[in-house]
């Protein structure tokens, strides 16, 4: 069976910025999330698949076709992208009614299926409404229904929760959900790895247009813990936590900082403790055993930077060789 | 076939907006109001020196006047409107890449703003004329109905897959090019008296004028219309009219196949 994606030392240039370095990448078919932050790659790297963009370098190919210029592979791929870029004038039901014909299908059942599509998105009473009335989570909604009213063997979704409330997103989880357990394919590109946790447990990272590195959510979470991390505590015995820290060698520093405000309260009062270290997850239990045994009183734990982003930092710099 | 049908009835139901609705009754009015103009001087001059004119005069009055309103302003300026930005607006409202994701979305997208950006140009030139020929005082005037209607149906077209063309070149600047092209190619090269005139659809429209329509023979002998008309056959510049339009659609779609079009932004990258 041919790969859903295989990508040969792709490589994509805009003049002297690099968009995409030299990735080299062989996905089965199966769900996949692609993670990164703003800026590390994740819409170049779509424009390459879906055939917007020509790779400076490499090869790139969809189902086993090159993306470009392929009408053949676009009657198997559905995208959504991230920004809206729907008519006003229009409303939802025309619009994916009219992109289906593109798609080869008469009025009658292009008109039908967009029926169908749209209700299984939730937008029964709103089809036939303007998209000029439509909420964010609707337009959401109505970008996945156009991507996903073909039947593509493979689905391409950018940053698919974006703007969406609790609600809309847990829908929206539902009606992937469904999609990957009928064992179709897809590609979910976002900077928030809980958002697609839920979906898929095969994950590709990227940053500053590299893959970093691809694995399960538990490996994922597993390089979450071995990266260097900083961890920021503020308790009543700040001074022997720190002591304790250095002592079992789990933290690579330690730093207090006084806090000097005159109009503090008595918590905020308490130095500010900041623990880096390169074993977070034997820290974190060491820690927690610490506050038992030494009867300390915390009022705020929490990572210096709990996003993504300190993760790629320390990938990259592992990639460059600086760690 | 069906995917055209579908672009071109969503292309149709997308412009009739209250801005473009406007501009056809703009453009359709034109030669509508010219000719009024027109009869009202007439009718000052035939006051102070009672003199008739001379129904050939007149007849070549009308069929120039109304080729320059019709097929040259009003046809450019509703296919310029229409098919100049086609390119950027997709663009610019970010809906270029649903279309790109299609089997041959992107052509159905151009051959359908071509076909609605001809049909603007032609109803409002058919509307104008139909009502201007009314209120001529030419004495051949159903002549000179159906010389402009068809140079009309002509120039729609043609223009259309210019301005294409040009909005598929520059998407940024689409209308800036396209006045610039109609300034300097179609009026200035078209009426160059050199073999080079004969690339513009002007000097075939020109050469059509001058042989459909009823001008006096003054005119037609003039030495400038010996360098600014082709005295080729009717058919041989209706077909290198075809054939310029197809290029140009061709040229359009080919162009948009070959550049990349993305619609992520800088920080998208």
């Amino acid at each position: 069976m041919t790969h859903m994606i295989s990508l040969q030392n792709v490589t994509r240039l805009y003049g002297t910025v690099l968009g995409v370095n030299d990735i080299t990448l062989e996905l089965p078919r199966g769900a996949y999330g692609l993670l990164g932050p703003n800026g590390a790659g994740k819409s170049t790297l779509l424009n390459l698949l879906i055939g917007q963009l020509k790779p400076t370098r490499g090869t790139v190919k969809v189902l086993g076709m090159q993306p470009r210029n392929n009408p053949r592979l676009m009657q198997k791929l559905g995208f959504c992208p991230s920004f809206e870029g729907m008519y006003a004038s229009v409303t939802g039901l025309e619009w994916v009614s009219f992109l289906l014909q593109l798609q080869g299908r008469t009025k009658r059942l292009a008109t039908a299926r967009a029926i169908q599509c749209l209700e299984q998105v939730g937008l029964n009473d709103a089809m036939r409404r303007p998209i000029a009335s439509y909420s964010r989570g609707m337009r959401q909604r109505t970008k996945l229904a156009q991507a996903i009213a073909h039947e593509p063997e493979l689905l391409i979704l950018d940053e698919p929760f974006s703007g969406l409330d609790p609600i809309g997103r847990a829908q929206m989880t539902e009606l992937l959900q469904a999609w990957i357990r009928d064992g179709r394919s897809v590609l979910i590109a976002s900077h928030v790895l809980h958002e697609i946790e839920a979906l898929t447990q095969s994950f590709l990272l990227i940053s500053g247009g590299r893959l970093l590195a691809s694995g399960t959510a538990e490996e994922v979470h597993e390089l979450l813990f071995q990266v260097p991390m900083e961890l920021q505590l503020r308790c009543s015995h700040s001074k022997r936590i720190a002591a304790l820290a250095l002592e079992s060698g789990l933290a690579e520093s330690v730093t207090l900082e006084n806090s000097t405000q005159p109009n503090q309260s008595q918590t905020d009062r308490h130095e500010r403790l900041l623990i880096r270290t390169r074993s977070a997850e034997p820290l974190a239990r060491a820690l927690m055993q610490w506050i038992q045994t030494e009867n300390i009183l915390v009022h705020e734990l929490r990572t210096a930077d709990d996003s993504l982003q300190s993760l790629f930092n320390s990938l990259m710099k592992i990639h460059r060789g600086e760690l | 076939m069906n995917a055209l049908q579908a672009t071109f009835r969503y292309e149709l139901r997308k412009s009739i907006t209250a801005g473009r609705v406007l501009w056809w009754f703009v453009l359709a009015a034109l030669p509508v109001a010219i000719t009024l103009l027109s009869r009202w001087v007439q009718n000052q001059q035939f006051k102070q020196t009672l003199q008739t004119p001379d129904p050939a005069t007149l007849d070549s009055f009308w069929s120039l006047l109304l080729y320059v309103t019709v097929p040259c302003v009003s046809c450019a300026m509703s296919a310029l409107l229409t098919a100049g930005p086609a390119v950027a607006t997709e663009l610019e409202q970010r809906s270029w890449i649903y279309l790109a994701t299609r089997p041959h979305g992107i052509t159905w997208l151009l051959l359908g703003k071509f076909l609605v950006a001809t049909i603007w140009a032609f109803t409002a030139a058919t509307a104008g004329t139909l009502i201007a020929t009314a209120l001529i005082n030419a004495p051949q005037r159903t002549q000179i109905l159906s010389g402009i209607l068809t140079l009309a149906a002509l120039s729609a077209p043609a223009y259309s897959a210019v301005y294409l063309l040009l909005g598929a070149i520059f998407p940024r600047r689409s209308m800036v090019f396209c006045v610039m092209y109609t300034g300097g190619v179609e009026v200035i090269l078209g009426s160059f008296p050199a073999i080079i005139n004969r690339i513009t659809v002007q000097f075939r429209l020109r050469s059509l004028l001058v042989q459909w329509l009823p001008l006096d023979d003054t005119i037609r002998n003039s030495s400038a219309m010996e360098y600014a008309v082709g005295t080729s056959s009717p058919t041989t510049h209706i077909t290198a009219i075809a054939t310029l339009t197809l290029a140009f659609v061709i040229a359009a779609i080919t162009l948009t196949r070959f550049r990349e079009f993305t619609s992520a932004t800088e920080t998208d990258l």
